[in-house]
């Protein structure tokens, strides 16, 4: 998103501030990716909805308390989610959900330097389970959501240095962990 | 390989290659208009008589137990201390060593009903409006008053004023990295006073700050401490003007700004000659003379120079185009303001005369005899048809000559901006230049600013960024001398490229912000006001133990504290 664009969604917040009536563009804009942010980590249609709606009022009511600091508004909004879901799991006292694809799993195992034929994904998962909830968060967004360390650090409220360092330690931790399991 | 859609591990359940909704499928769910229903339908409190008298016994039960519990010795050492009841139980500015006497400017508002500036050293100054005083029982001030003034510049300032730099965002804890502070406030007679409603004091606070971009204005906010709420609030945002660089350096070296900008003066000199001598190179054709018809009422003189009837003296100021020029026919008109004209003049053979150029319609003429000179201001018209003939050859002339202009014009403009082209490219190139120097030489991007904005109440305002505080190392212990942990007591941490102070509850393995690639400065301050301290010039990230030795056991002043405190 250039800084322009960022100038004019501020504006449009701005507006939603004064007028809660006027948040419906931004509501519109956002709905989908945050609902999707939510069902990769819920796969519940019906419990996504509830989220994202619950998502979506907290951030209405917090609305005023937005300041502008050059970043997105999306990763305020995603921060949220990302808070909401793991509130949701907390209560329910239920394990989250992850979603991943095969080629993700795989490009994951190509960072960490092993050959397609060396890993097996049974591993692969079971090293991930021993993560905590934070490293697991990185990795998700890194390598499951393919997203830049730029986003990934707005979304945690991190610098980008730190989402780098972290996840390669995390990359590292796992690589170890899964050369045990080998040996 | 084929995969299992999905895996119940312990703490998570791994969904692979899930299939997700499609985008009308989540767009079943919008409703904007029941989000908004739900937001203003939130439910407010209600509290009824019964409720209420439950609640006044509830709370009388409460306050009680509060009591018990602060009278009980063990109070405050039973319940588990952690970071944020550890800094709760502190005065939100706490100076850690109270000892120390720091320096503050006290001016004088001669009458607070007329306002005033007061204008401090170190170039900042605020602007006070006309009755912006009031006492604490809202009454509003006259008379003298003393404005007291602080900049709050560095680590050591927030440290020794104890000002406390987290900034709770939304529930989100990050620290304010400052690019200026100041704490303002105001006494009659000893007798703190408030802003009155509606007025404020308008601040330019000058700070120099490392900024990202020589060029660039930093994007600053302006934030209020706030020691009720225990949080800084942000206010408005910073508007900001660089102060140009004008001082020389101590050893007579310029700098790479003034180099930069020596270079950058003697470049648009050199562009201002270049447009010039293309002024030059094209030289402007001469204008047509207008001509004048006689009055017919004035008094003329029939001179023609052309044909030799009269000389000219060689002392005349006039050139031999501008007599050339002259249109046929051209008699000399004695204007009104010229000196009185002696009729006797007329009755005498003059030898020769003297004329200078006073404009293009107007000259000075002197008759010139051996024994007598008569000067007067003269100037050339002409008469019925001699003027309808010369009216027409200007009008040719003056057509010509618009042309011959246009021309010259067109001509200059194609060099003009081939030029300009040439003035910008260089520019940048110099910029490109002076850029990458800097970047050799990082400490070259300190640069001075002023902030502008106001206040509406007296405390502390600082102009900066909140900065995110994820501790980007977990397990660190600080220790004594002897190897044994601090513990409970509070640690300060300063990165060198953040203009902020971190601080923790001391306690085995917390987790801090020491930044990699910058030097670091961990100290504590324990319960006798004694400094440990460490130095970390490069981070190791193994390490998670730092070792913190006592420093200057006995320090007084703000200038002892600095020499202590310094990376």
């Amino acid at each position: 998103m250039s800084a322009s664009e960022m100038n004019a969604e501020w504006l449009e917040i701005q507006a939603a501030q004064r007028n809660p009536a006027r948040f419906r563009p931004l509501y519109e804009r956002y709905y989908e990716p945050i609902f999707r942010f939510l069902y990769r980590r819920t796969t519940d249609e019906e419990l996504s909805a509830d989220l994202c709606s619950q998502v979506f009022l907290k951030v209405m009511q917090r609305l005023n308390t937005y300041e502008y600091r050059g970043v997105p508004f999306s990763s305020w909004l995603f921060r949220i989610a990302s808070n909401e879901i793991a509130q949701h799991f907390r209560s329910q006292k239920k394990n989250r959900s992850v979603s991943l694809d095969d080629i993700q799993l795989g490009e994951m195992a190509e960072e960490m330097e092993f050959e397609d034929n060396y890993w097996q994904v049974e591993d692969m998962l079971k090293v991930l389970d021993e993560l905590k909830p934070d490293q697991l968060a990185l990795i998700e967004l890194r390598f499951f959501e393919q997203r830049a360390f730029k986003e990934i650090a707005e979304i945690l409220n991190i610098t980008e240095s730190n989402a780098k360092v972290k996840t390669y330690r995390i990359l590292e931790r796992l690589k170890k962990k899964l050369l045990q399991k080998r040996a | 390989m084929v995969l299992k859609p999905r895996y119940m591990e312990n703490n998570y359940n791994f969904n692979i290659n899930p299939k997700e909704p499609s985008s009308s499928d989540i767009r079943r769910h919008m409703d904007f208009d029941a989000l908004l229903n739900q937001l203003e339908s939130r439910p407010k409190p209600v509290v009824n008589p019964l409720r209420f008298r439950r609640m006044i016994y509830a709370i009388g039960i409460a306050a009680a137990v509060a009591l018990l519990l602060v009278l009980s010795p063990n109070f405050f050492t039973s319940s588990p201390l952690d970071s944020n009841n550890y800094f709760a139980r502190q005065a939100f500015i706490n100076p850690p060593l109270p000892t120390i006497q720091t320096k503050e400017n006290i001016e004088i508002i001669k009458d607070a009903y007329q306002g005033g500036v007061i204008q401090y050293a170190s170039g900042s100054r605020i602007v006070v409006p006309a009755a912006a005083f009031m006492n604490d029982r809202g009454h509003e001030i006259g008379g003298e008053v003393e404005v007291h003034y602080r900049e709050l510049n560095d680590f050591v300032d927030f440290f020794v004023h104890g000002i406390p730099m987290v900034y709770d965002s939304t529930g989100l804890q990050r620290y304010l990295s400052s690019a200026g502070m100041v704490e303002i406030y105001a006494e009659q007679n000893g007798q703190r006073l408030k802003l009155a409603p509606g007025k404020a004091i308008q601040v330019e606070l000058v700070s120099e700050v490392i900024v990202d971009d020589y060029f660039t204005l930093p994007k600053y906010s302006v934030y209020q401490l706030d020691t009720k709420k225990r949080n800084w609030q942000y206010r408005n945002i910073d508007i900001l003007q660089f102060i140009e660089e004008d001082q020389w350096a101590v050893d007579g070296q310029l700098t790479p700004q003034q180099q930069w900008q020596q270079q950058l003066v003697k470049l648009n000199e050199a562009y201002q000659q270049e447009l010039a001598d293309l002024q030059l190179q094209y030289p402007l054709p001469a204008a047509p003379f207008k001509p004048t018809k006689a009055s017919g009422d004035r008094p003329v003189l029939e001179l023609d120079f052309l044909n030799g009837e009269i000389a000219l003296d060689p002392l005349s100021q006039v050139q031999q185009e501008d007599i050339e020029r002259l249109h046929n026919g051209t008699i000399w008109q004695i204007t009104e303001d010229s000196p009185k004209v002696d009729p006797n003049a007329f009755k005498v053979t003059w030898e020769r005369v003297r004329l200078k150029k006073l404009n293009n319609q107007r000259y000075e003429l002197t008759l010139i005899h051996s024994q007598n000179e008569e000067r007067l201001i003269v100037e050339p018209v002409l008469f019925g048809a001699d003027y309808e003939r010369a009216t027409n050859n200007y009008q040719l002339e003056l057509q010509a000559y618009n042309e011959a202009v246009t021309e010259r014009e067109q001509q200059i403009s194609v060099s003009k901006e081939g030029l300009q082209q040439l003035f910008n490219d260089k520019k940048i190139a110099l910029q490109l230049d002076f850029k990458s120097n800097l970047q050799n030489h990082p400490e070259q991007l300190k640069r001075q600013l002023i902030h502008r904005f106001i206040i509406n109440e007296f405390g502390i305002w600082a102009c900066g960024q909140a900065v995110d505080t994820q501790s980007s190392l977990s397990e660190v212990t600080f220790v004594d001398q002897d190897g044994q942990p601090f513990e409970a007591i509070t640690a300060y941490i300063v990165n060198d490229n953040q203009n902020t102070l971190y601080r923790y509850m001391a306690e085995e393995e917390m987790s801090v912000n020491l930044q990699s690639g910058t030097p670091n400065l961990l100290w504590i301050v324990d319960n006798e006001g004694r400094i440990s301290l460490s130095r970390i010039e490069e981070l190791d990230a193994q390490s998670t133990t730092f070792k913190l030795l006592p420093v200057g056991n006995d320090i007084k002043t703000e200038e002892e504290l600095r020499a202590v405190l310094q990376f």
